[in-house]
Formats: structure tokens, C-alpha cells, sequence
């Protein structure tokens, strides 16, 4: 159980200073007081329910309580900021739909934190593809027929996407320079806003995460059309992936992953990328990370992560002043 | 009967040892909470989440949703007694609770919106056991030009919760949609009035506004005032029995609010305080005397009360039966059961009807528990306001802080009290009223969004505000409001023009 | 001179003041038109309103004689800086020192200071909120100025 209590503080504080002072060089990787995650969304959503899932099984491994903290706002940046400028003693983690943070410098303004500078990769945590679905109002059957119907009727398409520069917006505009289509894209309050648009019919297509469209697709209340990702969904054995469909693997879904404020001691962030690994890969936690739609998918180190951020932040950037997402 | 083999699976499931205790457990906490201004159920779930991990998904649905409505509770009980509103949504309760007290009846308010919410939340429930998936698929159905137009009326509403000078009112409400545009404009990704500050980035904490622009200008306006007649007032335990015309004159407004509030409540999005401000401006406006109201009419305090929680308790609706949660609570409800494996959508109620009614059954019987446990801490509540202010206004100020907050963990937010605070004094100095300021920052973002959208979707056609049924009714209702609010202006002031010329 | 401390002369002030910083800030935002509204096209006509309004109110003190209502500066003061103190210093002195400072800050407010009972006070609501928000509801609060 996570508790936070000023005895366990005080006695830490003091475990503290006697560890510092008998051995400090063997004990260096250890955890000294409380760590927390902190989520940078709104409890009850994707990143909060791993973060609720890891706490744990973190704590159980580094014998210090683990605490989840929700700092929501401005797209993650207000809690990434936080962690950017917590004391890089590693015991301060992010937990956070990456893409949306990668993107933010393009998107947003007045950032005031370098994702690469201030925040250190640990580990990424799960991948969830995307299903674009379709509105059942045009009774659209294949990906095809969509098209189709899309390259006649020029803006006669809409889009919902769950706000300007969000993740499926991206990949949206993606969509529609590989296909050379136009689509009348409407921004929604969220993603359950935009997929209350298309069940009712208001908006005729939405991307987003299996969690949010596979009850609707599987319940005929939304026509699946196509998959992002490597494979075929087991849930939607018929409905083909993107690249079976002959488009690049740039249209990807949502990627989780952990990061840590920048300048943390290094056997630290290893440590922390060692625990988190084999929680993250034990079959459990496989099962569960499932269970809400995502694969789970590990790093194998942390300067792997770093570099997969680094290319995606320059590629989103590039892509978004060019596909003029940003205002 | 599908429906009574379905009850006898919900009774079956409800009346568990286990889930009893949840379910008291969920109410108590929630019943508290309410009472505490600035401290949402919202923090107080995410909180209390983890603890529901070792639980079956249903145990921990019923007591998550025991915080929820048990909240909508005690919300009242501190606009009642110190004008400031435990939730934003009975900000409205302050207009004629806060008098009730001063007049030596906060027992009466206090146990009539106990029983108030009773009301609400008992008929709602039994309507979403009836009627659950028919009010979904109308709810889901609702899109954007419906949504504006029924926001539009909401507009028009807020002008009747004005009391005093109306142009003043028109003014206020003019603020509070000026404040609602600070953030991001959804349509454009544009941050409008947000000066480069992040934290407003996602718009101003309504609590903040509510807790500033009610609470702390309330309590500066106290400090220092001897408090003359309520301290002074015994309490005895007639004095907190309503008397029969009290009860008389609460029947149909109960009703009428339980109506307004199921039906706000299911449409995503809307929220509960939008129903109260409905059913406040509904009652004042069909009253006979609506000169009473603002001096501590009962039917200023139930309607609004029974809204409140019938909102909170149709909200269940399009979050169980479809999947599609109205507000961050909501989502917090599916992110549970989604970390207790269930995947919510539109198959949870075929897939596990359990779960669905033994929630339903829950429902009821957390009502029944938050009545018998609200009716003997009324006395106790009355008793605070013996607490001598020097004592009493420190701790509000600190709860308020403390409560605010906990909502996202940033100081700014409490700072951002500090800043409304200072608007709500000048307000009050300057003579505008903080109610319709409110009406229209929660308002303003969902006009303009959905005006804007569903132009977007139709061409810039402004005529599909009247080709639709749904919102040409609510424009209609709109229209008529506004002409017979015009018209009973200009004829109240003939006949006090009369009256003076006589 | 008398005429500029009407109430209702510095209400319409105010709003003309709010309404001048909302068109001024609001000329950076694209305004389009009705059918296809940019995101200035609310502010503008919002911003146009309460211009009116507060012309209206001025208007209606020329027959009004409302004099301002007396407002209580020192509260005003100290128990807006109350709250700014503990909104800055909750992160960093923790939970319990900030809930000394808003509490004695604020208690100033009054007329003379009851140093034994405010201290009493802040105590008691120490030990209030630490049961209420720490024990019940396990929020992540610093409680002193050495905790994580």
C-alpha cells in the first residue's frame, strides 16, 4: 500500500544520512526515501492505470514506497515540466504517452523544458495501436470504399480528432498527404468526445487507441476499417494493418515510457531501467498492459530509448510545420 | 419479467457483507468530502482508487461511485452555513440557503436538502433501472447544434439568477464567459488569454473561481463583523424541524429539479451544476412570488439540490450503458474498471450484468444510508455556526487552500484563489453577483466550441440550429424565455412606477 | 469629484477596463466571421458587450447616488496574502509550517492577536488536515520542509 507518513520520512531521512556515511560506494544504486510517478494526465486513462499497475511491484523491488501523483494539464507539460525541474536524485519518474510530449515543442508555445536536456529516458513501457474507425452513417465496408468515397467528395469526409496536435491528429494529416485526400478534420474536447462524435454519426471517421474503438467495433456501432501496428488485432482478424494496405510504418499509435529528470546518477537511471524491465516483462504485467490494449515493450536500455526519441522528435517536428498542424 | 430476474441479480449482488460495507464506506467518505469546500470527489477517488485494487470490480465500483453522489450531498451543507459552495454546482444553493441561516432556519435547509437530494438521486436511479439503454441512444444522439442551443437556453437562464440591477447581471455573466475563453481554444489548438502561463493552458480552475469569487470574498466580508443573530440563537431540536408548509412548498420544485437534473445528466459533458443553475433559474422564474427568492425561499434550495444529484446520478447513464463518460469523474469510473479487466462500452451491461445491477441496487441503498446518516449530523453541522468566527474563518481559508490544491497538485491554482478572491470583494463592492459569473464560465467554452463545430460540420449553414427538432426546441424555449423575461421586466416596472406615483 | 466615487461609476469603469484588455489582447487572434469564426470572434463581440454594459452602468449612476460600501482593507489584505504565502510555501516548507503561516497571517485580520489561541489553532487544524488529507486520503503533500 502506498503511504505517505512523516515517520517513515523522518527514519529515512536518518537511514540516510547512516548509509551515506558507512558505505557509500556499494550502496549507490539504492532508492533513499519515497519515489514517485507522476502522470502528467487526469487519473483513469492509460498512462495512470500503468503507472497504478507498476507502483507496486517498483515498490516490492526497491523497498521504498512507490507514489502515483496526477499532474494534469496542457497536454502532459505541466507534470513533465515538474519532473524536468525535480531534484535529479532519481527518485522523481514520468510516466507519460511519449508521442505527445515528442510533439509539444512542435505544437505548443512557450514550453519551458527540453525534453531531451532535462528529461532522461529510462525505459518505453507499452505500444497501442490505433484502429481507425469509421460512422456507421455512410455504411462504408472496406478501407477501400472509404477512400474512394473520400477522393470524390473533397472535404466531405469529417475527422474527429481529440484536439489540435494530439496524437491521432497527427496521424490524421499523415493520412491524408499519403492518401492525397481532404478531410474536413474537427477537433473534439478528448478522445471520448470524438468517439461519442462518430458512434452518434456527427463526425464520419475517428483514429484512436483499441481500448476506446474495439467495444464500438466489435458491437457493430462503428465500422473498424484499418490497424496501425506490425499485426493484425487478434479481436479484428480481418480488418488489415496499414502496411498490408501499402502505407509506410510512420503511422504508428501511442507509445508509453518512462523518463526521469536529466542529470539523475547514472547507476540510478540503470537500476531503475533493470526493475522496470522485468516488472514490465513479467507475464502478469504482459497480460494486464493487454487487457487495456497496448503491447508491452521494453527498451533495451535507456540510451536506445534516447535515441528513438530523438528521431521521432525531429521527424514530428519537420512533419507538423510542414503539414502546418501547429498554429 | 427480464426486469425483476434482473433486480433479484442486483439484490443478490448488492446485499454481500462486502459490498454493503464498500458501499457504506463509499457514501461516509463521499458524504464528508461534500462537506469540505474545495476538495472535489474527483481528487478524493483518484486518491481512494488504489484501495479498491484487491476488491472484485463491482465492490469497487460501488464504493468509487459512493464517493461520487455521496459528495453531491454534502456539497450544500457550507453554502447553507458560511455562503460558500462546498462543490461549484450548489454555488446556487448560497442564493437562498445563506439567508434561510441568517433567518435562524439552516436546520430546516439543511434537512430539507438532505431530503431533497434524497429525492433526486432515489427517482433517478429507479428511472436509469428502467430506461438505462432508450436514454442513452437519445443521449449519444445529442450532437453539437443541439448542444449549443440547449447551452444557449442555459444563457438565458442565467440572466433570471440575477437579483439585483440586470444590466449589472448581464455584465457579470459577459465576465464569467471572458474568463471561460482563457486556455486553449479546442477548434484552433490556439491559447487565447493565457499570457504564455501553462497553467492556464487548459482554462481556469472552476474551483479556484468558485472557492475565490464565493469563499474568500465571503469571508473577508465577515471578519471583523460582530456576529449578532444566528450565534446567538439557540438550537434546539424544534428549530430544526421543517414545518409543513416548508415541505408543502418543496414537492413540486423536488420534482421539477429531479426532471431537469436526470436529463442534463445524461448528456455527456454537461455536468451537475449546470442542472442546478437550471432548476434554480426553472423554479424563480414560474414562481408566483419570485420577488421571495434571494430572501430564502425554500424553493430556492431543493430544486437545485434534487437537480444536483439526479444529474449526478443520471451521469451513470451514458458511462455504463455506452461506454462514453460525461466528465473526469466518469473516466475515473471506466479507468477502474478497466484496471479491474473489464473493458467498458457498449457491451458491459449484457457482459457483466452484475456488475450493472448491483451497482443500480447500490444506488438505492446508498441513499438510504446517506439519509438516515445525514438527518442526526445536521444538529451537529447547525452547531458550527457557534464556532466564533476568529476561529471558524482561519480553517475555512485552509480547507479552501488545501482543497483546491489537491485537484491537480499546483500551487498556482491556489494562488489563481488568492486572484479571485480579490474579484469576488470588488464584486461585491462594485455590486455584480458572483452566481451568473459563474453560470457563464461554465457556459461560454461549450456555446462557442459547439457553435463553432457545427458550423464546421455544416458548411457554415446557420440554418441547421432550426432545421434539427432537438435544438430548434431548445432555441424555441429560448426565444420565449427571453421575450416573457422582457416582458415581465417593463411590467414590473410600470407598476412600480404606479405604485410610487401613488 | 464626488461623481467618480459613485458605486456604479467604478463599476462601469471596471468592466470598460476588462473590456479594453480583452480587445487589445484579442487583436492577436484571427477573427473570421460568423459562419466560420476564428478564434477572436467571441472575444471581440464579448469584449464589445461588456463595453456597453459598463457605458450603460455609468449611464444609470447619473440617477443613482449609491455610495461605495466599506470594505474591511485590513482582511482584504491579510487574508489574500494568507493564501498567496501558503501557495508558495506549501511546496517547499511542507504542509504544517505553511498551515502556521496562513493561519496566524489571516488571523491578523483581527483586531488584536491571540497569540496562545491561534497557535493552538494552526496546531489543531494541523493534526485536522494531516488526519484528513494524509491518513484518509493518502495525498502526495510535503509535510515538512525535509520530507521528499
Amino acid at each position: 500500500m502506498i503511504k505517505m507518513t512523516n515517520l517513515p520520512a523522518t527514519s529515512s531521512f536518518m537511514a540516510c544520512a547512516l548509509t551515506l556515511s558507512l558505505s557509500l560506494p556499494a550502496m549507490a544504486a539504492d532508492f533513499r526515501g519515497p519515489v514517485r510517478i507522476v502522470v502528467p494526465f487526469a487519473p483513469g486513462g492509460t498512462s495512470d492505470i500503468l503507472a497504478r499497475y507498476i507502483a507496486p511491484e517498483l515498490s516490492d523491488a526497491i523497498g521504498q514506497p512507490v507514489i502515483v501523483e496526477n499532474k494534469a494539464g496542457a497536454g502532459g507539460n505541466i507534470g513533465a515540466d515538474f519532473v524536468a525541474k525535480a531534484t535529479p536524485n532519481g527518485h522523481t519518474l514520468l510516466l507519460s504517452d511519449l508521442t505527445a510530449l515528442l510533439a509539444a515543442p512542435s505544437v505548443l508555445t512557450n514550453i519551458s523544458y527540453d525534453i531531451e536536456m532535462d528529461l532522461a529516458p529510462v525505459t518505453m513501457v507499452s505500444y497501442s495501436p490505433y484502429v481507425m474507425g469509421a460512422s456507421n452513417a455512410h455504411g462504408f465496408e472496406s478501407f477501400d470504399a472509404f477512400i474512394d468515397y473520400s477522393l470524390e467528395n473533397p472535404l466531405g469526409i469529417s475527422v474527429a480528432t481529440s484536439g489540435v496536435g494530439a496524437n491521432n491528429h497527427i496521424t490524421t494529416a499523415r493520412l491524408m498527404q499519403e492518401l492525397g485526400v481532404e478531410w474536413n478534420v474537427i477537433a473534439y474536447r478528448g478522445g471520448s468526445d470524438a468517439t461519442r462524435a462518430v458512434v452518434s454519426g456527427e463526425s464520419d471517421m475517428l483514429l484512436n487507441g483499441t481500448t476506446a474503438t474495439l467495444p464500438f467495433a466489435l458491437n457493430h456501432q462503428m465500422t473498424p476499417l484499418a490497424v496501425t501496428g506490425e499485426e493484425r488485432l487478434t479481436e479484428l482478424p480481418d480488418v488489415p494493418t496499414f502496411r498490408e494496405l501499402g502505407m509506410p510504418g510512420e503511422l504508428d499509435g501511442t507509445y508509453q515510457g518512462i523518463l526521469v529528470t536529466a542529470g539523475s546518477p547514472p547507476e540510478i537511471v540503470e537500476r531503475l531501467h533493470e526493475e522496470l524491465g522485468r516488472i514490465i516483462n513479467t507475464e502478469a504485467m504482459t497480460a494486464r498492459i493487454a487487457e487495456q490494449g497496448g503491447i508491452a515493450r521494453v527498451s533495451g536500455s535507456p540510451e536506445a530509448l534516447g535515441e528513438w526519441m530523438s528521431e521521432q522528435k525531429t521527424e514530428l517536428a519537420a512533419f507538423i510545420s510542414d503539414a502546418g498542424i501547429a498554429q | 419479467m427480464d426486469l425483476l430476474s434482473n433486480l433479484a441479480l442486483g439484490i443478490e449482488t448488492a446485499f454481500t457483507l462486502e459490498n454493503l460495507l464498500y458501499c457504506a464506506l463509499g457514501v461516509t467518505i463521499g458524504m464528508f468530502i461534500g462537506v469540505i469546500p474545495g476538495i472535489g470527489h474527483l481528487a478524493a477517488i483518484s486518491m481512494l482508487l488504489p484501495l479498491t485494487f484487491y476488491v472484485p470490480a463491482t465492490t469497487a465500483i460501488v464504493m468509487l461511485a459512493g464517493i461520487y453522489y455521496g459528495a453531491q450531498y454534502g456539497g450544500s451543507t457550507a453554502s447553507i452555513l458560511l455562503n460558500l459552495p462546498g462543490t461549484p454546482a450548489s454555488a446556487v444553493v448560497c442564493l437562498d440557503g445563506y439567508p434561510m441561516a441568517q433567518q435562524g432556519r439552516a436546520g430546516v435547509a439543511l434537512m430539507m436538502t438532505t431530503v431533497a437530494s434524497f429525492v433526486g438521486s432515489f427517482i433517478t436511479v429507479i428511472v436509469l433501472a428502467a430506461f438505462a439503454p432508450p436514454l442513452a441512444s437519445f443521449a449519444v444522439a445529442f450532437n453539437s447544434t443541439d448542444y449549443f442551443s440547449m447551452m444557449l437556453l442555459g444563457l438565458v437562464a442565467a440572466a433570471i439568477l440575477v437579483q439585483g440591477s440586470p444590466v449589472k447581471g448581464i455584465a457579470a455573466v459577459l465576465l464569467g464567459l471572458i474568463l471561460g475563453l482563457v486556455g486553449t481554444d479546442v477548434s484552433t489548438g490556439i491559447q487565447r488569454y493565457a499570457f504564455g502561463l501553462t497553467f492556464l493552458y487548459d482554462g481556469i480552475n472552476i474551483v479556484a473561481i468558485a472557492m475565490g469569487i464565493f469563499g474568500v470574498a465571503e469571508v473577508i466580508a465577515n471578519v471583523g463583523k460582530v456576529k449578532g443573530v444566528q450565534s446567538a440563537q439557540k438550537i434546539t431540536f424544534r428549530s430544526l424541524i421543517p414545518t409543513r408548509q416548508d415541505v408543502k412548498q418543496s414537492i413540486m420544485p423536488m420534482f421539477r429539479g429531479t426532471g431537469i437534473g436526470t436529463g442534463v445528466g445524461i448528456l455527456p459533458g454537461t455536468g451537475t451544476s449546470i442542472a442546478s443553475f437550471l432548476a434554480y433559474a426553472v423554479e424563480k422564474r414560474i414562481s408566483r412570488h419570485p420577488a421571495k427568492f434571494g430572501k430564502g425561499a425554500i424553493e430556492g434550495i431543493t430544486a437545485p439540490e434534487s437537480a444536483n444529484n439526479a444529474a449526478a446520478q443520471s451521469a451513470f447513464i451514458p458511462t455504463l450503458t455506452l461506454g462514453i463518460p460525461g466528465d473526469a469523474v466518469m473516466a475515473l469510473m471506466l479507468g477502474a474498471l478497466l484496471i479491474h479487466g473489464i473493458t467498458p462500452g457498449p457491451n458491459v451491461i449484457s457482459d457483466n450484468p452484475s456488475l450493472f445491477w448491483g451497482l443500480v441496487i447500490s444506488f438505492l441503498i446508498g441513499n438510504v444510508l446517506l439519509l438516515i446518516l445525514n438527518i442526526p449530523l445536521v444538529g451537529l453541522w447547525v452547531r458550527l455556526l457557534k464556532v466564533p468566527y476568529p476561529l471558524l474563518y482561519p480553517s475555512i481559508v485552509l480547507f479552501i487552500a488545501i482543497g483546491v490544491y489537491s485537484i491537480n497538485y499546483s500551487h498556482m491554482d491556489i494562488m489563481l484563489v488568492a486572484v479571485f478572491g480579490v474579484l469576488g470583494c470588488l464584486m461585491l463592492l462594485l455590486g455584480f453577483e458572483p452566481a451568473p459569473l459563474l453560470l457563464g464560465y461554465i457556459l461560454g467554452p461549450m456555446i462557442e466550441e459547439n457553435f463553432r463545430r457545427a458550423l464546421m460540420l455544416n458548411q457554415g449553414d446557420m440554418m441547421v440550429f432550426v432545421e434539427r427538432p432537438v435544438s430548434a426546441a431548445f432555441i424555441a424555449l429560448s426565444v420565449l424565455l427571453l421575450a416573457w423575461s422582457a416582458y415581465s421586466m417593463v411590467k414590473d416596472r410600470r407598476t412600480a412606477r404606479m405604485a410610487a406615483g401613488q | 469629484m464626488n461623481f467618480l466615487i459613485k458605486r456604479d461609476v467604478l463599476a462601469g469603469l471596471m468592466c470598460l477596463m476588462v473590456s479594453a484588455l480583452v480587445l487589445w489582447e484579442g487583436q492577436n487572434y484571427t477573427q473570421g466571421t460568423l459562419q466560420s469564426m476564428g478564434p477572436g470572434y467571441l472575444p471581440r463581440v464579448l469584449g464589445l458587450g461588456l463595453a456597453g454594459c459598463g457605458l450603460l452602468i455609468m449611464l444609470s449612476a447619473l440617477r443613482s447616488s449609491e455610495a461605495l460600501p466599506k470594505l474591511n482593507v485590513r482582511a482584504f489584505c491579510l487574508v489574500t496574502l494568507a493564501i498567496l504565502v501558503f501557495a508558495f510555501t506549501l511546496n517547499w516548507l511542507g504542509l504544517f509550517l505553511a498551515t502556521f503561516l496562513l493561519v496566524f497571517i489571516s488571523s491578523l485580520s483581527e483586531k488584536r492577536l491571540r497569540f496562545r489561541v491561534t497557535g493552538l489553532l494552526a496546531l489543531a487544524l494541523c493534526g485536522l488536515s494531516y488526519l484528513i488529507f494524509i491518513v484518509g486520503l493518502n495525498m502526495p503533500i510535503r509535510l515538512f520542509p525535509w520530507s521528499f
